[in-house]
């Protein structure tokens, strides 16, 4: 069942034209910037999808517009069976959002208290929300700052208490904007930890972010922004296969081999010296096993090592290929 | 995008619950810095003494200038004292909306599902409840106390009508403070905005210097507009000043200006609404 549908998403900024300063005191044109230009989107229940692209490429502006807070200039958008910008206040109560760069919460209230609020807000019954709580306490670990005000908290016990805070109504969609942005290696796996228990649960997750472990541990599919345009959309293997094609294997020789190294279907081969070689080849057409038996067959091999591109292979050298195309058109992007 | 009113269960339990909710916000949010609330505290005590003894002493010095009694007068100010205490007008809707828009966390507010102007009351209501509870009361009766006549209504009757008048006050102020915040966020200029509304309130509302001493054009002007609705009716009302027919009028005066405030907020918002660009991500 699909929670989230977008058909031909657009969205655009007004934006004052740049102009001498004076002039503009008195002048008030402004012209439309193309955030989002024609998406298309699908999650299902149940389904991680990872939110990718390069910074500005309208990931944020794209779930501004899916949580209603925005109202798209074109398109059909359905979350959670509603229209978001007609049905705000509705749909508040099927989904659950976080923003990792700021608290949804209330700056000077104890975390519990924010939560006591929001179950008056959201209208939810005593008894469930006492055993929703229990359970988020024991997922996030929050009982340890229960207590402080927001203000007080650390950046990891913040995006904690607010992932709880977006969870406390059981919303059927979650909308995740960076939500790793800035936490340890042990915050960021307890953050993943709980998307996996949460996707368990059958909650359609819309996750945006620049790391590229939450890609890998979390998403089911991917979708690849660029300015505002669908670049790709598939399965993280289908992007390695798409985009990084190759694995290598590293061998190392027990002694010095001269001449040629042959090895049917490498793409390419280096030698490093005669000791070394680095030998390229298509994962579609040959497996890392009948390189490497080949390899030991014929040489006199010391020690192997294969390397499998991963998903931050293909992003950085898609989000480097990106760059360099806009460089020439639009040089200045932030 | 209509933030339609049947969102909000009719229930009354379910209010009940929503003003609990707020009502321990508020307390919880004035109890979390004990130096502010005693800081407070002694503003407060400070603010309605030296209005007592202000008005004790001008009243003493030339009586026939004052068309109420030297105990009227006091009350007047104590009250006003208290009032201003406890209905803050810098702390308000406009305040709380402007530090969210700054700190980024407006779109917090924008994502519940209860309307963002609902979402303001109910949080400055628990405010103010928690004020007139932890400030307004103490020193009230504090005032009582000390003062007797000089800081009581001029009878049950007063007191009860002032007590509807201050309620209708309240919600007066929630209005214009929440349209100044509709302009702030137009603006993103706090602080130029509420000098402005701050010296406005101050002025017109009567409530330093009763309307009566004011030269006639400016009061003629403070007539014309809702500011004096929010303090000089609910105070000449518990003084006695104004009673019967008289009283009455004044406070369907009020309830008359809430609703054409009512209506602005409410089609303020909708304007505001349609055009708010949620800023940064
Ligand atoms: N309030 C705004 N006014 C004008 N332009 C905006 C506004 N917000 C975003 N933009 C522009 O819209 C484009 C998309 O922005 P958006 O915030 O959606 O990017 P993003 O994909 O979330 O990027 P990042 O990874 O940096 O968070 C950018 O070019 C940005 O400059
Ligand atoms: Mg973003």
């Amino acid at each position: 069942m699909a929670l989230i549908e977008v058909d031909g998403l657009v969205k655009h900024y007004r934006v004052r034209k740049p102009g001498r300063s004076v002039r503009r005191l008195f002048t008030r044109h402004s012209e439309l910037k193309e955030a989002v230009r024609g998406i298309d989107l699908r999650v299902d229940a149940g389904e991680v999808v990872g939110y990718l692209g390069p910074n500005g490429a309208g990931k944020s502006t794209t779930i501004k517009c899916l949580c209603g807070i925005m109202a798209p200039d074109a398109g059909r958008i359905r979350v959670a069976g509603l229209d978001p910008s007609r049905r705000r206040l509705e749909l508040a109560r099927r989904i659950g959002v976080v923003f990792g760069q700021k608290t949804a919460l209330w700056w000077d209230l104890p975390v519990t208290e924010s939560f006591e609020l929001l179950r008056a807000i959201y209208d939810v019954p005593r008894e469930r929300h006492r055993r929703r709580l229990d359970e988020l306490t024991a997922l996030l670990g929050l009982d340890e700052f229960a207590h402080v005000p927001v203000r007080q908290l650390s950046l990891g016990q913040r995006v904690r208490s607010d992932l709880a805070a977006a969870l406390l109504h059981d919303p059927q969609v979650l909308f995740l904007d960076e939500p790793t942005i800035g936490l340890d290696a042990a915050a960021k796996s307890g953050v993943r930890r709980f998307v996996r228990e949460i996707r368990a649960r059958g909650v359609a997750v819309l996750l945006t972010t620049h790391d590229l472990g939450d890609i890998e541990e979390l998403c089911d599919r991917i979708v690849i922004l660029d300015r505002g345009s669908v670049l790709f959309e598939g399965s993280v293997d289908e992007a390695l296969g798409r985009y990084a094609p190759h694995s290598r294997v590293i061998v190392e020789f027990s002694r010095d081999v001269q001449g040629t190294i042959e090895v049917p279907f490498a793409d390419s081969l280096h030698r490093r010296d005669d000791r070394q070689a680095e030998i390229v080849f298509k994962r579609a057409e040959e497996t890392a096993a009948a390189v490497t038996r080949h390899l030991l067959d014929a040489y006199p091999v010391r020690d192997l090592r294969i390397t499998e591109p991963s998903i931050e292979d293909v992003v950085k050298s898609l989000y480097e290929e990106l760059g360099d195309r806009a460089g020439g058109a639009e040089p200045a992007r932030g | 995008m209509a933030d339609a009113p049947t969102l909000l269960p009719a229930g009354t339990a379910r209010r009940w619950d929503l003003a609990r909710a707020f009502l321990r916000y508020g307390l919880a949010n004035r109890t979390t810095y004990r130096a502010v609330y005693w800081a407070q505290l002694v503003n407060a005590v400070v603010k309605v003494a030296a209005i007592a003894l202000v008005w004790r002493a001008f009243h003493a010095v030339d009586p026939g200038q004052f068309p109420v009694g030297g105990d009227a007068m006091i009350a007047y100010g104590v009250v006003a004292a208290l009032g201003s205490v406890v209905l803050d007008w810098w702390s308000g809707p406009h305040h709380y909306l402007a530090r969210r828009i700054r700190l980024g966390t407006i779109t917090g507010d924008l994502l519940r599902p209860m309307s963002l102007p609902r979402q303001l009351f109910a949080i400055h209501a628990g405010e103010t409840c928690s004020a007139l509870l932890l400030l307004g009361v103490p020193v009230y009766l504090g005032a009582l106390a000390l003062l007797g006549r000089e800081a009581a209504p001029a009878g049950p009757a007063a007191g009860l009508l002032a007590l509807l008048s201050f309620a209708l006050s309240f919600a007066l102020l929630f209005c214009c403070s929440f349209l100044v915040g509709m302009i702030v966020l137009k603006t993103l200029n706090l602080l130029g905005v509420m000098h402005v509304y701050h010296g406005v309130i101050t002025l017109l509302s009567g409530f330093w210097i009763p309307l009566w001493f004011y030269p006639e054009p400016l009061r003629r002007i403070a007539e014309l507009l809702p500011f004096q609705s929010i303090f000089f009716t609910p105070l000449t009302i518990y003084i006695g000043h104004r009673r019967g027919a008289d009283a009455a009028v004044a406070i369907l005066q009020q309830a008359v200006w809430l609703c054409i405030l009512l209506v602005a907020v409410h089609l303020a918002w909708r304007f505001m609404r349609r055009r708010l660009v949620v800023q940064g991500g």
